[in-house]
């Protein structure tokens, strides 16, 4: 059996349960802060999705359990919560000053259209070779759903560019 | 969104094979057009110009080799991608999808998913071909995954076809190449290996990613054993290699000496061995790492697992799922007191990834290759 991993985290302000269950059939609550969701993808395949809602500083956590496998990570926070940002950039700051890997930050506007046509970030906008911004609503499932499928992409970009 | 409105090419004389695909296609907000013979697709191809083509390798008339180079070498469809779809277990198929270098392969079977998937890939990643294009430029480099085409495959392929050229291995980041001149194996270097010692690990790895180069090799021949021996030989290791690790836990999971191992007496050698487990370090490592046999290696590792002498780094996880986290969080299922044990774990603070600079950030090591992602892409969708 083969397993990808990917980790979504979310400020305190916002539901990691949510965008695990967007994907995933089955979500065990480790926590009040961590969730496990499992996605069969093909009989030997499975995607393995941890969601953390992290209450305090990114490095109160072992961290060193969860990323050394991961694929990428989905750092999400709410658009309109200054405090939201910040925390997220807390997380930003954390993760890529120790770990190489992909992240796509999100950003749910809530019951509010994102303030730009979604054709202008359909694909991400790109901030690195490793780095995405989207938008998202956490109440629309297929909005969630594109997290992950954006994700991919940058995940298979990468895996494409090992041998540019 | 990069499919809609794109016009697709189906080329096969099984037009029911090929509905599932068609449908999802078509689902995709494609237009597609299907015929059942090169000749056919050729005619098409030049007067309507698809966006992709995605084609079998055996039909009538024109052969699906024979249409991808007439494509390469007319300048109005030499920039068409085209996808192959080729009978993996057959190794004359093999060998013409590697010296074809199609923009993507898909072994068979498949699924609709997959190659619907690989052509959004290719259509994003596609670039305007060379002016000069022609048939020698479909030599310069062929990669994929080796879950699709194993490093025993690709030498297959260089031996049956008495190619020279390099392959170029990865793995969860560890690098190998295997020099060939004219199908006979010359030389091969895996970390601090070289030769048949490289080559002991490198015909063991079955999932990563390859990258083909038919340009000629100057190395000296280190390899003296024949390329017709190494290649029986390596299906036989193979073998014993899976019954070697089967009950092991995953080869890339850091391990440590056990609590238990201080109480108990070993010999000489074992004693050694279990010192190099002092600090963490994975399997896939020590082999990458020494120099002696892997599968003795491994062998001499798994009896110290089996002696209870090693164990998975953070915790006395059963070895029933490979990823230490996720043998907890599996167990769970049963018994709630784990997951929450996960959770405590998790909770408890621990070594922060160091900040004194880039280097010394944590490498990623995909664990999953390009094939995998893509069809997790396209179920994800």
């Amino acid at each position: 059996m083969r397993f990808g991993e990917i980790t979504v985290v979310t400020p305190q302000d916002l539901d990691a349960e949510k965008l695990v269950r967007a994907i995933c059939p089955e979500v065990h609550q480790a926590s009040s802060t961590l969730y496990f969701g499992r996605r069969p993808i093909t009989d030997n395949l499975t995607l393995h999705i941890y969601g953390v809602q992290v209450p305090s500083a990114p490095e109160a956590h072992r961290w060193d359990l969860l990323l050394p496998r991961a694929l990428g990570v989905v750092v999400a926070y709410r658009w309109h919560e200054r405090s939201s940002l910040e925390q997220a950039q807390r997380l930003l700051d954390f993760f890529c000053s120790g770990w190489h890997l992909p992240i796509l930050v999100a950003a749910d506007t809530g019951e509010v259209a994102p303030p730009v046509p979604d054709s202008f970030y359909a694909e991400g906008i790109r901030l690195s070779a490793t780095t995405r911004f989207v938008f998202f609503q956490l109440q629309d499932p297929p909005s969630v759903r594109r997290l992950y499928t954006t994700l991919l992409d940058v995940l298979v970009d990468r895996v494409s560019d090992l041998y540019s | 969104m990069v499919l809609e409105r794109k016009k697709i090419l189906l080329v096969d004389p099984d037009a029911e094979a090929m509905q599932p695909l068609k449908t999802l296609l078509l689902q995709r907000g494609c237009r597609v057009g299907q015929v059942d013979s090169g000749e056919r697709a050729l005619h098409l191809c030049t007067r309507e110009l698809p966006d992709a083509v995605i084609t079998g390798l055996r039909l009538p008339k024109m052969s699906g080799e024979e249409l991808l180079r007439q494509l390469r070498s007319d300048a109005r469809t030499a920039g068409i991608p085209v996808i192959i779809i080729a009978e993996q277990r057959l190794l004359d198929d093999r060998v013409r999808v590697i010296e074809l270098c199609p923009d993507d392969f898909v072994p068979k079977p498949y699924v609709a998913q997959e190659v619907v998937a690989r052509l959004e890939v290719v259509l994003n990643d596609r670039r305007p071909a060379p002016p000069s294009a022609g048939p020698d430029d479909l030599e310069e480099g062929f990669s994929g995954s080796l879950a699709d085409m194993s490093p025993v495959d690709l030498i297959e392929i260089f031996h049956a076809a008495g190619k020279s050229g390099t392959l170029q291995l990865r793995k969860n980041g560890h690098r190998g190449s295997i020099y060939l001149h004219e199908g006979e194996v010359v030389d091969a270097v895996c970390g601090q290996r070289q030769g048949e010692e490289a080559l002991a690990v490198l015909l063991l790895w079955n999932e990563g990613t390859f990258l083909v180069d038919f340009a000629p090799t100057e190395v000296p021949r280190r390899v003296t054993t024949s390329t017709k021996e190494l290649l029986a030989t390596a299906l036989a290791r193979a073998e014993e290699w899976s019954d070697a690790i089967a009950t092991l836990p995953s080869l890339g999971a850091p391990l440590r000496r056990s609590e238990h191992s201080a109480s108990v007496e070993v010999g000489e050698e074992e004693g050694a061995l279990l010192a190099q487990f002092a600090s963490p370090r994975s399997i896939e490592q020590m082999v990458y790492e020494s120099t002696g046999d892997p599968l003795a290696l491994v062998r001499q590792l798994r009896t110290l697992w089996d002696k209870g002498l090693l164990q998975l780094c953070g915790d006395d996880i059963p070895s029933t799922e490979r990823h230490p986290l996720f043998s907890l969080m599996g167990h769970s299922v049963a018994s709630r007191s784990p997951l929450a044990a996960v959770a405590e774990l998790f909770a408890s603070g621990g070594p922060m990834p160091s900040t004194t600079g880039s280097s010394a950030r944590q490498a990623w090591n995909p664990a999953l290759t390009r094939a995998e992602l893509l069809v997790t892409r396209a179920r994800t969708a």
